[in-house]
């Protein structure tokens, strides 16, 4: 048998798998909103712990991580940073908002938005927010997977019709089966890409340069201005510490606020599992180490390799390993796009149901009837994201860039809502808009940014301008309303 | 699930450990000195400035742990 085809017969393996265990998850669930997207507010320690870090191991992560070592050297360590930070403001949050969910009933973000500032237009406006970060980010996961088929086929399986494939096992996990499905399909790929990524971390460094110590060795030799902080910019010159500080800054922000993390809130089981899960989380920064030590191993062993993300396929498959560990690799690389783009499209179909048509069209939809509409609209989103991903010429880059920039903007309004009475409606959408506004005007003009700062940091700066001045200059709402959340 | 029950001060206080450490991992304080932000001297194999970002993030684990052990809640339901 050609070795392409046990790689590929491996990765299909993986895949029905993944189908089996998210179709075999549905049945736990209710059948209303509660169960479909919070899994009856029911998760333990385990699940929610591997959904939450399933979901950073993303395409960007597996593919895109030794890629930034590989190309950028000390860089790469914003990732860890942000992965051990990023989560912690949800220790101090998220029990407030668990108990809100529980109280009223909450399943997404903008619910909770909606019903403190009683404002169905902000509900719309963070659903737009959302759905703006979310395709993009979908549609490089869908990207990433149809390019593991064309590897894993030698070309003989075209990129549409791998992320093909792989998504339309995703979708029919996500639509029968929910939060529930995407939990137990993610707890299995995290644990496989655990696996895999210490196994390749410490393999390839010793199998190429005698060991990690040697390896850094004979970097530090080579190239010491890979491994000095800030490491080096897209361009190949140094990086400049602004540029590093605010990637760090604004991942920070914005991590705990993505929607799709978010809404696991709503769905631990008590308020002791949400806090566990946010204690152990930094964890997950060593489970990283590894993907950057595959891409450092790659600095000297390979060099010039282009596009800088194929670094880790090309290290696998240039070393006449197994097939079945090729084949391994791939299923991992898969793992890591199904694991974030499931979270995604579920968070998507919810959001852009429950915040968006719920709120501004129809209040009185039925709950049965959300779950229906939510179902179909995780069909809708994957087909959206998934023409942007074959057959678009739309380019994603300014999108993807803008993403964490706009899913920061949602941090102030949050602290504002759960910690200032005096915070309005007015100030509060206020704030996301300009903060917004302001995010693609640094983005669009190169001479407004200095020291390459992130845009998104600007935002976050005239975000909480407008929505502190706004809102002292709007009346207050009724106390007793405002006190059910800053003191719940 | 009751209303919250730790000690707010105590609470306050990790928040602001935690500004900190976030501090920490950004200009100005990891560049302040070669020592930390350089590739050279290795520990344990490796470059001094992975080292100091991974001993953070172990830092972090540590103190949300030793605090969650530490804080008795009734706020667990």
């Amino acid at each position: 048998m050609e070795p392409w085809v046990v790689v590929f017969l491996v990765t299909v393996a993986y895949l029905g798998l993944s189908l089996t265990v998210g179709l075999l998850s549905g049945g736990k669930a209710s059948a209303g909103t509660e169960g479909y997207v919070a899994g009856d507010r029911a998760l333990g320690l385990l699940v929610l712990y591997f959904v939450m870090g399933a979901s950073i191991f993303s395409a960007f992560s597996f593919l895109g991580g030794p890629g930034w070592a590989y190309s950028r050297g000390a860089a790469a360590y914003y990732i860890l940073s942000y992965t051990s930070l990023g989560l912690v403001p949800m220790y101090f949050f998220g029990p407030r908002v668990a108990r809100l969910g529980r109280r009223f009933g909450y399943v997404t973000q903008a619910e909770l938005f909606a019903h403190r500032y009683h404002s169905r237009y902000l509900s719309a406006l963070l659903a737009l927010i959302s759905l703006a970060a979310f395709v993009p980010y979908l549609t490089l996961q869908m990207q990433g997977a149809g390019y593991v088929f064309s590897i894993v086929t030698e070309g003989r399986m075209p990129v549409w019709a791998g992320a093909a494939v792989t998504y339309a096992v995703v979708l029919l996990y996500v639509f029968r089966a929910g939060v529930m499905g995407i939990a137990w399909t993610n707890t299995f790929q995290g644990i496989l890409m655990m696996v895999l990524a210490w196994g390749l971390g410490l393999y390839l460094p010793y199998r190429l340069h005698g060991g990690i110590g040697p390896m850094f060795e004979r970097l530090a030799e080579a190239a010491p201005a890979m491994l000095a902080a800030p490491g080096l910019g897209a361009g190949g010159g140094a990086w400049t510490w602004g540029g590093y500080s605010s990637a760090v800054a604004i991942s920070v922000f914005g991590f705990s606020v993505w929607p799709h993390y978010f809404m696991k809130i709503y769905a631990a089981r008590s308020i002791r599992t949400l806090r566990h899960t946010v204690v152990l989380y930094p964890t997950f920064a060593f489970f990283l180490l590894p993907i950057l030590l595959i891409g450092f191993s790659g600095v000297l062993a390979f060099p010039d390799v282009t596009p800088v993300d194929t670094i880790l396929p090309t290290i696998v498959t240039s070393l006449g390993l197994p097939a079945i560990v090729v084949g391994l690799f791939c299923a991992g690389a898969l793992a890591a796009s199904m694991s974030s783009g499931d979270a995604i499209v579920h968070a998507a179909a919810a959001v852009l149901i429950k915040d968006g048509y719920r709120a501004l069209i129809q209040p009185s939809l039925g709950d049965l009837e959300q779950t229906r509409l939510i179902r179909w609209t995780v069909v809708a989103v994957g087909a959206v994201a998934y023409y942007f991903a074959v057959a678009s010429e739309v380019s994603l880059v300014l999108l993807l860039l803008l993403s964490y920039g706009f899913i920061a903007q949602i941090f102030p309004a949050l602290i504002a809502a759960l910690y200032w009475r005096r915070s309005t409606p007015i100030g509060v959408i206020g704030g996301l808009v300009v903060g917004c506004v302001v995010t693609i005007v640094w983005n669009l003009a190169p001479s407004l940014q200095w020291e390459q700062i992130h845009p998104g940091v600007w935002g976050l700066g005239a975000n909480v301008m407008v929505l502190v001045s706004v809102s002292r200059a709007t009346p207050r709402m009724d106390p007793a309303h405002v006190e059910k959340f800053v003191t719940a | 699930m009751s209303g919250p029950s730790v000690p707010q001060t105590s609470l306050r206080v990790l928040a602001v450990v935690f500004a900190l450490l976030f501090i920490a991992t950004i200009w100005p304080v990891y560049p302040l000195s070669m020592l930390l932000s350089s590739a050279r001297p290795f520990i344990l194999g490796l470059p001094v400035s992975l080292v100091y970002v991974l001993g953070l993030s172990l830092v972090s684990f540590i103190l949300l742990l030793a605090y969650e052990l530490g804080t008795r809640r009734g706020d667990d339901g």
